[in-house]
């Protein structure tokens, strides 16, 4: 039984009456890395493998504390793939991260496939000073996390009671169906824009249906188990990545001033001279030594972000491998006991 | 006899001027390195990075320590810088003649404030007491005291180029040697090569040095031997939340 907000929600910086209609839960998925496949593009583009590892699930759970923060939603779910049962869905690649800039690609469906959001939100890094802030505010990205929140709800706001109960229904078929299509695709159609539709809805004690819904509450044990290591990866990684991102700002920051004011200066020493050897030396000296300090920072990235086994409390189930893996693995062994237990 | 060890390739510098300590006349000196290029070796002032190398790299791995004897004396070698220089700039002279003063001023390629500053220069970044090397399959890290890691990451084996706004840098394998080439503001290019012995146990880094301004670019030869670091017995990795988490080695294999 999914609540219905009938209070007044604080919103950060203004206060808004919440509609009387279903909550849409959210799931996003880990945003796509967007890796360059050969090192000497990676190294062209200034992108760090161990770095974007990270941000593919640091990002994202920024983005889910921005949406339950806003008291919009019903649950938000941050997963390792596509959530198949999703009400709404948020899929992003993260294009550009670097510290001053980033930019996502972001796309969000629900579970007819109508698309909400098809957008790419660009930013350059606002500073935050305050340290009394909780910890939402002190991203210096925060505002392109709230412009994204405030175009979904824009969205969200845009549809009566029965498109978001519809919504809901199609979410569970659409998982009942990829569980056992045999039994639930039927109940399933497409309109002329490509939308899912229902034909007809099972009995509440249809016992295929009823198992369903069992099924998707033990996916639901899994996803909560994601849930907490992401959420404990973040915690981890926050200050970890805050600082990076600083570093990364001071360093273009710092880079862009040299050339300027070497520019604006020209060369103070003579031609050829020692102190002109020593200091076109001591420039580059100093941008290799920053490269390789960020290696190395890379390298704790790394080290932070080793894949962990999981064992459920049950103990019949030992999931190890990377959170895909498990989750693929978890699927799997939900769609067999699915088939294993009915009649 | 320079395709055979890339050790007695790399020596080429070496045998000219341990040769000029003998004082051949330069157009002798000329016609030997001559010969020595034909022979097969590379001219230490115009070395190539291979494009594409089809073999294993050697391994240089390990913790190196200046071998101080074998090692060129700086002192010796800018005497001899000197005298190349001058005979470039003055090709009718011998450059044997040690009295005569060095008279080249800007118009003529070089001024003595810049050859005398591109020796300096070069007599510190060639200082290098210790080297530790960590490498793998594909990349090599030189590590120096005071000074940034010479890194190469050979991508199959290609070349690989670092760019930063103050320089580039070119690294890749010759045959067997290792090769950085760095091309920096002012005119200035300083070219690493690193070579193995064919026993393992020394290693030679050569380096060059030249300026825009100084019509001959300067060599320094500096050989090393390893040493062995006191064996740790504990394991470290650096993670950013807690920085370096270390544990004994013997729990380790014991896990």
């Amino acid at each position: 039984m999914r609540p219905l907000l009938l209070l007044f929600v604080l919103l950060p910086g203004q206060v808004t009456l919440a509609q009387e209609k279903p909550l849409l839960d959210v799931s996003i998925e880990a945003f796509d890395m967007n890796l360059p496949t050969d090192a000497l593009t990676q190294q062209q583009e200034e992108v760090f493998p161990a770095v974007r590892q990270a941000e593919a699930r640091y990002l994202p759970s920024f983005l889910k504390l921005t949406l339950e923060e806003s008291g919009q939603w019903g649950a938000v779910r941050l997963l390792p793939d596509t959530d198949r049962g999703a009400e709404l869905q948020i899929s992003a690649t993260i294009v550009i991260s670097n510290g001053t800039t980033l930019e996502l690609a972001l796309v969000a469906r629900d579970a007819t496939d109508r698309t909400w959001l098809d957008k790419t939100y660009i930013g350059t890094a606002v500073e935050s000073v305050s340290l009394s802030q909780p910890i939402l505010g002190t991203d210096p990205f925060l505002y392109l996390y709230s412009e994204i929140s405030s175009d979904l709800v824009a969205m969200y706001d845009t549809l009566g009671s029965t498109q978001v109960d519809e919504i809901k229904k199609v979410a569970t078929l659409r998982y009942a169906a990829d569980l056992a299509p045999e039994v639930f695709s039927p109940y399933l159609a497409m309109d002329e824009n490509g939308h899912y539709t229902i034909t007809r809805f099972p009995a509440d004690n249809d016992p295929f249906f009823q198992r369903v819904r069992e099924i998707r509450e033990h996916e639901y044990v899994f996803i909560d188990v994601v849930d907490e290591q992401y959420e404990s990866f973040f915690v981890t990684i926050k200050p970890v990545y805050d600082l990076w991102r600083q570093y990364r700002r001071e360093q273009q920051a710092s880079e862009a001033d040299k050339i300027n004011r070497e520019a604006a200066q020209g060369n103070e020493f003579r031609r050829g001279s020692y102190m002109a050897l020593r200091e076109s030396y001591n420039n580059y000296r100093w941008a290799r030594m920053q490269d390789q300090y960020l290696e190395e920072l890379n390298e704790g990235f790394t080290n932070e972000i080793l894949p962990t086994d999981i064992t459920l409390e049950d103990s019949l189930y030992h999931l190890s491998g990377t959170l895909d893996e498990q989750y693929d693995e978890w699927r799997e062994i939900l769609k067999e006991l699915y088939l294993l237990e009915m009649p | 006899m320079c395709s055979g060890y890339p050790v007695e390739r790399l020596w080429l510098t070496d045998i000219l001027i341990k040769i000029n300590y003998f004082n051949f006349p330069a157009n002798t000196l000329a016609a030997i390195a001559g010969l020595l290029l034909l022979a097969g070796c590379q001219s230490p002032e115009a070395p190539r990075i291979n494009e594409e190398v089809a073999y294993e790299v050697v391994d240089m791995s390990g913790n190196w320590e200046k071998d101080y004897q074998l090692s060129d004396d700086f002192e010796t070698e800018f005497n001899l810088y000197l005298f190349d220089v001058q005979r470039r700039l003055n090709p009718q002279s011998d450059g044997l003649n040690r009295n005569s003063t060095f008279s080249a001023g800007p118009a003529a390629g070089g001024s003595m404030e810049s050859v005398v500053g591109l020796a300096r220069f070069t007599e510190e970044i060639t200082r290098m007491p210790v080297l530790k090397i960590e490498q793998d399959r594909s990349r090599i890290r030189i590590d120096r005291e005071e000074d940034f890691a010479l890194f190469c990451e050979f991508f199959n084996r290609q070349v690989a180029v670092t760019e930063t706004p103050f320089g580039a840098e070119q690294c890749g394998w010759n045959g067997e040697q290792l090769l950085f080439q760095l091309s920096l503001t002012d005119g200035l290019q300083i070219f690493y090569q690193v070579t193995l012995s064919p026993n393992g146990r020394q290693l030679n880094i050569t380096t060059t040095v030249s300026s825009s301004q100084v019509p001959a670019p300067i060599t320094i030869s500096n050989y090393y031997r390893r040493y062995e670091v006191p064996e740790n017995d504990i394991d470290c990795i650096l993670t950013l939340t807690r920085n370096n988490v270390c544990r004994r080695a013997t729990d380790r294999t014991s896990n």
